[in-house]
């Protein structure tokens, strides 16, 4: 990868921070560009890269090389009211720039829990230091955020006269992800399974598509260099001890506890060579938070929170609701505020609802009801009906009166029943996938006990159920 | 220096005076903006409305800087004015002033300082140069830090004048104790070639690059590698052998994230030395996919697609039956990468999705079906920005097997009427892609030519209907027998299809089919009477085209409405093409004596396709250089690079090392014997004089552009990875060079033409011999079989040298070949110079060229070599 530079805009295309690596654009004349694309191409336009040619068009995708060659690739990421941006002349790697833009993001974070224009304005100094040790002349540098902290400080750390200060060692270490001499009075160790379900149902009530998005994340404050290895319910493990052992009637029978998954990803601490040997999770973890493992599971879940909908639109009168919503989990789990979003068409008027649990609201800004319901156990089934008034003339056939404007008025409308239902829950001490942590060995030379903590959640993800 | 007057009525530093100043109005030159005020933040001040008072405001307090004793007072100082500078103001005036405080102990101050001079030296050049002293005299600073900030800022002065300076601190920096200063070290190599690429000592920097890969320190090697692609740039790259590679490979657990990515970049330039090796290479990086960087996945994503095209079988190349073909092991390796990728697009952000999406769509070209059973993954989902939601609809129809295609076809039914306009015409045309190329396995072409024919009813929305028509007109030329599903409703459609595209394919389809279609005439006659409001000339011409089509099936009812037409159309002026068009079938139509000539001419269908693919879908091997080129920019446009990039800015890598049997040439070469001794003594500051014309064979890494590097002290590196032996030498591939056999110059040309040819255009290659010619005949005699004819040689004392040159064939451009040979007589070994003189004026072709005579010379001279 080579970014010629990076800078940071607000959403206007204001630059608010820049820093040209290599020279080799006219930066000032790029933000300017950058500024305005945003301002001059259409939303629905917009691509996270785009090539703006020697001439100064902005050009499309399939017209990149048309107009000749030179120019500049611009790829930029969006983060609350900000834009971070790099550009390239070079025929540079995409997959990488966008991850580089996507760790400054973090580590921006991580320096200044939030990021937006506020707190860029206020630390200026240190993202032109962070900048600067991030990234050399285009190529990117390191990005731990923890072992950048040990020698770029929000105090600013000074060349005192006593204390000479040095780059830490972790910058280069083997161990790059942690520093030496880490200590905690108390050795705690917090760990959190989250899983979001991903549902796409269509409007027939068919499942098109479900899948299980997994993180194991983890909070360490451990001191000194703790070696821990985890233990978790995934089959492949099992497979391997059953093929291994001698006892593989044993590890069969248990095999029904354990979970496949599909495609894992480790934090850069797990030995991965390790992993791929004997499926053992082994690692240095670094210092406070940080996800240890991802993974993905493709399979089919039943859908946890069911919602069926029946509308009956009367033109020019009235609409109204049928919402049945369904708990499709064990009765002991308890899914915490539940929110099903159902969106209504623009126009309605005078809301009325009834429902045997939760609380109804109408928002008409967005479009939709939400309906939350705070506590919904396993197993459970409500019941929510809507009514709304309709003006007699709709906003189409309004609009319609002159002429043939709309493509198609008719599809205009259809469209509000389009969107989605939404759904959004939490479900503690649970997980869909089922997977579980069997054991965390922490272990350290001075022999320090430590506590585990293990948390299990199941969220929701990218929740849709199409309406009919 | 100290200021002779002492400061006056200055707002207090550090207080945050907040000064607005309505004073003087003009905004300074340079300002972005004007500078707006940040929110309502309390560090306002730094931020506010600035004239160019304020500048002269900040000069008076940098004067107090000296005297200043509180240290965070003096950083409000300079945080100010960097904030100024952040601003887009231009404070390059202050830059007596802040050179005054780089001699400070505060690291921050310090570092604030550094940015200012990198961010204004280029504007004055000359007082920058006055505070080089400084940053030399900080790169020996005690403090690592100090000594590697010192050293990024004096290399990143962008100072041509200033590289007599930095050349010292660098190459100490280079043999510094601590790592965090190496690092810098070599980064600033690169800035020095940046700076200045004649004068850069490439030879001796290179040296000492090859040489750190070794560093015990990871991030070190990762600039090394960086820093070397880049100086290599017009040779393909940093030169790559198997000592180095492996090397690296077997290092690779030890880098960081980004480190890793700098290996992964080299894999697909390495040529495996055999099958066995590659796939060690892929166990040993299949851990990589398991990370959670994007950039290091498709990194190994593309080192895989590369080491199986170099392992794979291919027909013909006469390698044992039992190794996989190149399709078969590609196959496997997408098989390998699917799951990671599908993660990453799955829960990646939208930025990297989109082009996530992309590199799917050329994996699926390159290996069709691979992501077919994953197909619900890419399912639109409402809240998705639009190019993702586009490229998934493209990719749907790519992803159709009979399994898949009746629900990918449902889902794309439910999109063609979406709100967004484009999505509705993608989804229709993925639909009608799908029956084209039969993808969709039996009765789905017919199925999707009902639901096609269904959208060319929905009067609402006028784009699908039109695209509905068009993918109709296309399935019909490719299923003729459809057309029984699609001719009724089409005279109903043509009366309330309005876009131009749309309406000329279903005149078209009327004129074609029209013999079967009852109401055809009438449907068109209705469009010929209202000629005058056609405005689409596309339309005008499908028209005339289908009116005389369909007259020579049905002209009882054709005939008048034929007149009418070629009258209004021949009296037509607005389109030269449709006039002419027109004037051709009225002659054709008056003059032919037989009416069944005419009829012959034009009703004969000879259209209906047979292949699957229209011709502008044919692009394999455009498709093919693409991948070459995967996980760049090229894949997101769909481009090649020498398109869209600026030539200078294009790398061209070349895959190394070329010795390698799988490149098809020959043996391995024997790893040089290693050379850190003379390495060392160069670091102590002897100058290296390797002349581009000769390196010398313990030098090595020669710096023109060659394929063939010996690399330092490697060979005891190989530890993971066993030593395999190389299988017998493979074909020579000389296709596209081809000497005169005649060729003759007199001794003066050859001089000078050698001496027209600068040094650096030659490529210089040495090699080991296993043994020493005997004498010069002997080559003479190896070489001529070749045509590579001798101008002159002798024996010395130490050496046999040679000139020798050959002649191109005229029409391969008839340039000359210019070759000094030198035989080393001591430890046996060839050095080659080469040049080309005349010939191809593209210097890309040249290289090539100058790299096959070398590989010619070195065929010839076989015996001697291994």
């Amino acid at each position: 990868m080579v970014a010629s530079a990076i800078f940071i805009t607000d959403l206007t295309g204001k630059p608010l921070i820049s820093r040209n690596y290599r020279g080799d654009i006219p930066l000032t004349a790029a933000i300017d560009r950058f500024a305005s694309y945003l301002n001059e191409v259409e939303d629905e336009m917009k691509k996270p890269v785009f090539h703006v040619d020697s001439g100064g068009e902005v050009l499309n995708v399939d017209d990149v090389g048309c107009t000749g060659v030179g120019g500049e690739t611009f790829v930029y990421v969006q983060h609350s009211n900000l834009y971070l941006c790099g550009v390239t002349c070079k025929n540079s790697n995409i997959a990488l720039m966008l991850t580089y833009l996507y760790q400054l993001t973090s580590l921006f974070q991580d320096y200044f829990t939030t990021l937006n224009e506020e707190s860029i304005r206020d630390n200026f100094v240190i993202i032109y230091e962070l900048l600067d040790e991030t990234m050399d002349h285009g190529l990117p540098q390191s990005l731990d955020s923890t072992i950048l902290r040990q020698f770029i400080t929000q105090e600013g750390n000074r060349m005192a006269d006593d204390s000479k200060s040095k780059p830490p060692v972790a910058l280069t270490n083997a161990v790059s992800w942690r520093a030496e001499g880490i200590k905690h009075k108390k050795n705690e160790i917090f760990l959190d399974v989250v899983e979001k379900l991903n549902l796409l149902v269509s409007a027939n009530g068919t499942v098109l598509h479900s899948e299980i998005n997994g993180a194991v994340k983890m909070k360490s404050f451990l001191s000194g260099m703790p070696e821990l290895k985890l233990g978790l319910n995934d089959k492949l493990v099992f497979e391997a001890a059953g093929r291994g052992g001698s006892s593989g009637g044993a590890s069969s029978s248990r095999a029904g506890k354990s979970v496949e998954l599909e495609d894992i990803k480790f934090h850069q601490c797990v030995r991965l060579a390790r992993f791929e040997n004997d499926r053992t999770i082994s690692f240095i973890p670094p210092d406070g938070e940080f996800d240890l493992m991802t993974y993905r599971l493709d399979t089919h879940v039943k859908p946890l929170i069911w919602v069926e909908a029946v509308v009956e639109p009367h033109r020019g009168s009235r609409i109204e609701y049928m919402i049945k919503t369904r708990s499709q989990f064990k009765s002991r789990s308890v899914a915490n505020n539940v929110e099903i979003i159902i969106p209504v068409p623009p126009d309605v008027d005078s809301p009325s609802f009834k429902s045997s649990v939760g609380n109804v609201t109408y928002l008409p800004d967005k479009d939709c009801v939400v309906w939350t319901i705070k506590q919904f156990h396993g197993g459970r089934e409500y019941l929510m009906r809507a009514h709304f008034g309709l003006p007699s003339i709709s906003r189409e056939e309004a609009d319609g009166g002159n002429i043939n404007k709309g493509s198609g008025g008719g599809s205009g409308a259809d469209m509000s029943w389009k969107k989605p239902i939404g759904v959004k829950f939490e479900i503690p001490y649970f997980t869909v996938s089922g997977i579980q942590v069997r054991y965390l060995k922490i272990i350290e030379r001075s022999g320090y006990q430590a506590l585990p903590w293990v948390r299990y959640i199941t969220a929701n993800g990218d929740y849709q159920l199409r309406m009919a | 220096m100290q200021h002779p007057y002492p400061p006056r009525n200055l707002p207090q530093p550090g207080g945050g005076p907040g000064p607005i100043h309505q004073g003087g109005n003009a905004p300074t030159p340079g300002s972005m903006s004007g500078g707006s005020p940040g929110g309502a933040g309390k560090d306002d001040s730094y931020f506010t409305e600035s004239r160019k008072g304020e500048v002269n405001e900040l000069r008076q307090l940098l004067r107090t800087f000296g005297s200043e004793r509180d240290k965070q007072r003096k950083r409000e100082i300079i945080k100010k004015v960097i904030a100024y500078m952040t601003l887009g103001i231009d404070v390059s005036r202050l830059f007596t002033e802040m050179m005054l405080a780089i001699e400070t102990r505060d690291l921050v101050i310090k570092k604030m300082v550094y940015l200012f001079l990198c961010n204004y030296a280029e504007t004055h050049p000359d007082l920058a140069q006055m505070c080089t002293n400084t940053l030399v005299k900080d790169s020996g600073n005690e403090d690592p830090m100090v000594r590697g900030l010192a050293l990024r800022a004096l290399c990143s002065l962008r100072l041509p004048q200033m590289i007599e300076y930095t050349s010292e601190p660098l190459r100490r920096s280079l043999q510094d104790g601590h790592a965090y200063v190496r690092k810098t070290g070599v980064m600033g190599i690169l800035k020095m070639y940046h700076l200045n690429k004649e004068d850069f000592d490439k030879a001796a920097f290179n040296d000492i690059l090859y040489d750190m890969l070794r560093d015990p320190d990871s991030s070190v090697v990762t600039n090394c590698i960086l820093v070397l692609n880049e100086i290599m740039a017009d040779s393909g790259g940093m030169a790559l052998n198997r000592a180095v590679m492996l090397h690296l490979l077997n290092r690779i657990h030890e880098f960081s994230e980004f480190g890793i990515l700098s290996v992964l970049d080299l894999v697909p330039r390495y040529i495996p030395a055999n099958d066995e090796e590659g796939f060690q290479i892929m166990n040993l990086l299949d851990p990589v996919l398991r990370t959670a960087n994007s950039g290091a996945v498709v990194a190994t994503i593309c080192a895989f697609l590369s080491i199986a095209d170099a392992i794979g079988k291919r027909p013909g190349d006469g390698r044992d039956a039992d190794s996989p073909s190149v399709d078969d092991l590609k196959r496997q390796v997408c098989v390998r990468i699917k799951a990671p990728l599908v993660t990453l697009i799955a829960s990646g952000s939208n930025e990297l999705t989109y082009v996530l999406l992309k590199y799917a769509d050329q994996l699926i070209d390159l290996c069709p079906g691979i992501f077919d059973d994953e197909y619900r993954q890419f399912y639109v989902r409402y809240s998705e920005p639009t190019h993702i939601k586009h490229s998934k609809v493209r990719l749907l129809a790519k992803l159709a097997n009979p399994e898949t295609a009746p629900d990918i076809v449902a889902e794309l039914g439910e999109l063609v009427a979406d709100i967004d306009e484009t999505m509705g015409r993608l989804a229709v045309r993925s639909m009608g892609s799908i029956a084209l190329h039969d993808s969709g396995g039996q009765g789905a072409v017919e199925s999707i030519a009902r639901r096609l024919v269904e959208m060319l009813d929905l009067q609402g929305i006028p784009h699908v209907s039109s695209e509905a028509a068009t993918a109709l007109a296309s399935l019909v030329r490719r299923h003729p027998d459809i057309i029984t599903v699609v001719s009724a409703p089409l005279p109903r459609a043509l009366r309330y299809i309005t876009e131009p595209n749309g309406r000329s394919n279903v005149i078209f389809l009327l004129g074609e089919y029209g013999e079967s279609i009852a109401e055809a005439p009438y449907a068109l006659e209705r469009v010929i009477d209202s000629y005058d409001n056609i405005t689409d000339d596309g339309v005008k011409t499908a028209l005339l085209a289908a009116t005389v089509k369909l007259f020579f099936h049905r002209p009882p009812e054709m005939q008048k409405m034929l007149g009418r037409l070629m009258k209004k159309a021949t009296e037509d002026v607005s389109s030269q093409d449709l006039h002419d068009r027109a004037l051709f079938y009225y002659r054709l139509l008056r003059s032919s004596p037989d009416p069944n000539v005419a009829k012959s001419i034009i009703t004969s269908k000879s259209m209906s396709m047979t292949t699957d693919q229209f011709a502008e879908e044919d692009d394999s091997e455009f498709r093919a250089s693409l991948m070459n080129e995967f996980n760049t920019l090229c894949t997101v446009y769909r481009c090649k690079a020498e398109n869209f990039i600026e030539e200078e800015n294009i790398v061209k890598f070349v895959k190394m090392p070329k010795d390698h049997p799988l490149a098809r040439e020959g043996n391995v070469a024997p790893v040089a014997d290693p050379g850190v001794n003379t390495i060392v003594d160069q670091f102590g500051g002897t100058t290296i004089g390797v002349s581009l014309a000769a390196p010398s064979p313990s030098m090595c890494a020669p710096p023109a552009p060659v394929g063939e590097v010996d690399l330092l002290g490697f060979g005891d590196d190989v530890s993971i990875l066993s030593a395999p032996q190389p299988p017998a030498s493979g074909t020579n591939s000389l296709q596209s060079l081809s000497l005169k056999s005649n060729a003759s110059i007199t001794g003066d040309e050859y001089q000078s033409m050698w001496r027209a040819v600068s040094d650096l255009e030659a490529v210089t290659i040495s090699t080991h011999m296993r043994s020493r010619p005997t004498s010069t005949d002997a080559v003479e005699s190896a070489l001529g079989a070749f045509n590579v004819m001798t101008m002159a040689s002798g024996e010395l004392q130490t050496e046999f040298k040679f000139f020798l040159y050959g002649q191109e064939e005229a029409y391969y451009g008839g340039g000359y070949f210019l070759i000094e040979a030198v035989v080393m007589k001591a430890s046996p070994s060839l050095n080659l110079t080469i040049k080309s003189f005349g010939g191809d004026s593209d210097s890309i072709k040249r290289k090539e060229k100058l790299d096959q005579l070398a590989e010619l010379i070195k065929s010839a001279l076989g015996e001697y070599l291994h």
